[in-house]
């Protein structure tokens, strides 16, 4: 039985004991490892329509492992996920969703925090969480096409993270209900050639008493780069705490370069720590990619 | 007086060609228009905007002429001249402006430079006489600052333009005074299409008001206005407007301005009037170190959009720009900036910076920003900031401990919110601006 689900969902089957702990590879430490080889994905539907045929899972333990599995890797696929009760964690989002490759993912959860990790590819993804936050990151997209909405009635959400790749779209929506706050923080890293887009809204709707909203867009542009911001704000209640948003180039100046050097540092190391540090500000959470994201990205900048 | 000339109807060819046929236009001015209306005829609406769809180009006044042409106020048909008594503007030309053209419905009535101007050789004349008399002059410049395929009501001002100013200030020549064209829209059914187009020769300066008003109407009217401004090297243009339509005008103006080498423009831009307003004035920085400073108010009292902004092109290096937007939104008004940053590869060293502010007066107001910055250039700095917020119940509480009553406090916050753009008025404009505030909230706030 183990073989056979080690063969579904195509992971070096790594017993633990007598326990079919499949926890110990869906955690994501685990995923995290593997991923960067290309080879765990899931080639079945996800949770909620999950059929037993599909997965060939005939031990009902090991499918309830499987279902509460905390990381979703999903890859070639045009699949949907929706959570009608979000209080239902059995059938919640999951904590971390990979995608990769072509296809479309809907994923409509409940509160949730959610790390997603885009892997490249020609992609539409749509994530829509009630109260929930999500930590974004973008790898080596091409076309991609990416869009958050977290709607919220109280409490804080937000939407975090960092996108690179050749043409990429990122669109970030917040709305606001009651008296919740939003924060949007999304950073660029546009390599020569590439085309990144941000944009989003962030919307204080009508009731939204006391709420607030705040978006961060940056970017750093590579020489042959082109960066699109457009953080929106539109407030439909007049009695808000407060809506604002800003938008930046962090590219390195050439002061701050200076100022490295002179520290010792060579510029291919000025570089990587100055994005390392920004990386880190927006998606410190997901620790096992930012090392990854560093070399990718400087290493294109031909500096 | 030769009899009034009203041209009213759908929009045709036909009427194109008898307007440049009353204005006796040059060929090459009539084949402009002809080229216009096809392409208005074959453009759509644009998307941004709302409002223009329920317009009907049937049983519009496209065109309407007093016939009349004065350089003395005393010579106006009384009715105008009342009309314009009443708006002060005798004892404002005579105060502090060196020149005024003022348009009545689709054509200029009243046109006087001052002696001053001449002897500086500076060219200040009403459109259609500056299109006769300079026509190599107006044809360089005419259309290429905001061309007609800009977008389709774009299109629609070229192909019926009528009104307006011409001004071309020689090389090093600074003109003291203001210049002002002011603009009236006196009949139901009336659409407007006025064109400035102001030339800086080098080394110039120039300080260009626009202003404009409308009694309370029966019908919607169209204002579709264009404002043309080139800076050449080392020229300072300053571009003012105080727009205080009637609620029964749409209002859609088009300006740009192209600045080059080390030109610097200013926009000041103040909207307080009209039941739906469009206007995004926009700056071409396409020489080296050129600048531009904007600074955008706009004001929403009541079930009315405000849809302005601003836009910069930064084309060469060492470019800077400043936008400095503030709106405020009561009664149910919407307030919405809208606008557009744009740094070219090779614009090393731009700087952009762009602050905006929105206050809300009340929970059924409305305030919404749309900014956009689309960046090719690693080494230019470019920031963007914008808050939006309510009338805190401190700064209230502040100011009614100091002996203000509640209205008063609301005022003095209200005027304290847009005190830059006050600032960067003329004082005249400035005092006006700040009376007509005092009057509307002490009325309305609360």
């Amino acid at each position: 039985m183990m073989r056979e689900i080690a063969r579904v969902i195509d992971v070096p089957y790594q017993p633990y004991g007598d326990s079919p702990t499949i926890k110990s590879y869906t955690r994501w430490e685990e995923i995290g490892r593997h991923v960067g080889r290309g080879n765990v994905y899931i080639t079945g539907a996800l949770p909620t329509v999950l059929s037993e045929s599909e997965l060939r899972i005939e031990n009902k333990l090991l499918r309830e492992h499987f279902i509460h599995a905390r990381a979703y890797v999903v890859r070639e696929r045009t699949v949907t996920v929706k959570v009608e009760d979000a209080a239902a964690h059995i059938y919640g989002a999951p904590d971390v969703l990979i995608t990769e490759g072509s296809g479309s993912i809907v994923m409509e959860g409940g509160g949730k925090d959610v790390l997603h990790i885009h892997r490249g590819g020609t992609v539409y993804v749509h994530i829509f969480l009630r109260n929930g936050s999500v930590t974004s990151i973008v790898r080596d997209g091409e076309d991609s096409h990416v869009r958050y909405d977290v709607e919220g009635l109280g409490g804080e959400m937000g939407i975090r993270g960092v996108a690179y790749g050749k043409r990429v779209d990122v669109v970030t929506n917040l709305f606001i209900k009651g008296g919740a706050k939003g924060l949007v923080e999304y950073t660029l890293l546009v390599p020569p050639g590439g085309f990144l887009v941000h944009r989003g809204f962030g919307k204080l709707l009508k009731g939204s008493k006391g709420g607030k909203v705040h978006m961060d867009s940056s970017y750093i542009l590579a020489p042959g780069g082109f960066a699109v911001s457009v953080p929106s704000i539109e407030v439909y209640h007049g009695d808000v705490r407060g809506a604002s948003h800003e938008s930046r180039n962090l590219s390195l100046t050439e002061d701050q370069l200076f100022y490295m050097k002179t520290r010792g540092l060579s510029t291919k190391e000025a570089y990587r720590l100055y994005v390392e540090g920004i990386v880190k500000e927006r998606v410190g959470e997901a620790y096992h990619y930012i090392e990854d994201i560093v070399e990718t990205f400087t290493s294109l900048l031909d500096v | 007086m030769a009899e009034e000339l009203i041209l009213k109807g759908k929009l045709s060819e036909d009427i194109v060609k008898e307007i440049s046929r009353e204005k006796g236009e040059p060929e090459w001015m009539r084949e402009m228009r002809l080229q216009a209306l096809k392409l208005f005829n074959r453009m759509k609406d644009p998307l941004w905007v709302k409002g223009l769809e329920n317009l009907k180009l049937e049983d519009v006044v496209f065109y309407s002429s007093p016939r009349v042409m004065a350089r003395d106020w005393d010579d106006l048909p009384e009715h105008i001249r009342k009309v314009y008594e009443k708006l002060g503007l005798p004892e404002q030309e005579k105060r502090f402006l060196a020149g005024l053209t003022a348009t009545f419905d689709s054509e200029n009535v009243y046109h006087k430079a001052k002696e001053l101007l001449e002897s500086m050789g500076v060219i200040m004349l009403p459109m259609e006489e500056a299109v006769q008399k300079y026509p190599d002059l107006v044809r360089k410049y005419f259309g290429r600052v905001f061309p007609m395929g800009e977008h389709r009501y774009a299109a629609l001002h070229y192909a019926l333009w009528s009104g307006g100013t011409f001004v071309y200030v020689p090389k090093g020549v600074r003109v003291p005074f203001p210049l002002e064209a002011f603009f009236y829209i006196y009949k139901e059914e009336e659409w407007q299409f006025e064109h400035t187009l102001v030339v800086a020769d080098e080394g110039s300066y120039v300080h260009f008001i626009e202003a404009c008003a409308a009694p309370t109407m029966q019908t919607i009217s169209f204002h579709d206005g264009v404002v043309e401004v080139y800076a050449h090297r080392n020229a300072h243009v300053k571009f003012t407007t105080v727009q205080n339509w009637s609620r029964d005008i749409l209002n859609f103006n088009n300006k740009r301005a192209i600045a080059e080498e080390g030109a610097f423009i200013e926009w000041i831009e103040g909207s307080i009037g009209s039941r739906e307003s469009y206007v995004y004035p926009s700056v071409v920085l396409k020489g080296e170190g050129s600048r531009t400073h904007m600074n955008v108010f706009t004001l929403s009292r009541g079930p009315y959009v405000k849809d302005s902004g601003a836009k910069v092109f930064h084309m060469a290096p060492n470019t800077k720009s400043t936008i400095v937007s503030k709106s405020i939104s009561s009664d149910g008004g919407v307030s919405i900036y809208r606008g557009l940053i744009r740094i070219l590869k090779g614009a090393r060293n731009a700087v952009s910076t762009v602050s905006c502010d929105s206050l809300l007066l009340d929970n059924e107001s409305e305030a919404h920003t749309y900014p956009h910055a689309q960046v090719e250039e690693p080494s230019a700095v470019f920031t963007h900031e914008a808050t939006t917020g309510k009338l805190s119940d401190e700064q209230l509480f502040y100011l009614r401990s100091r002996g203000f009553d509640e209205d008063e406090a609301k005022v003095m916050a209200v005027v304290g919110f847009i005190k830059d753009i006050l600032r960067e008025m003329p004082l005249e404009y400035a005092n006006a601006l700040k009376t007509v505030l005092e009057a509307d909230f002490s009325r309305s706030v609360g």
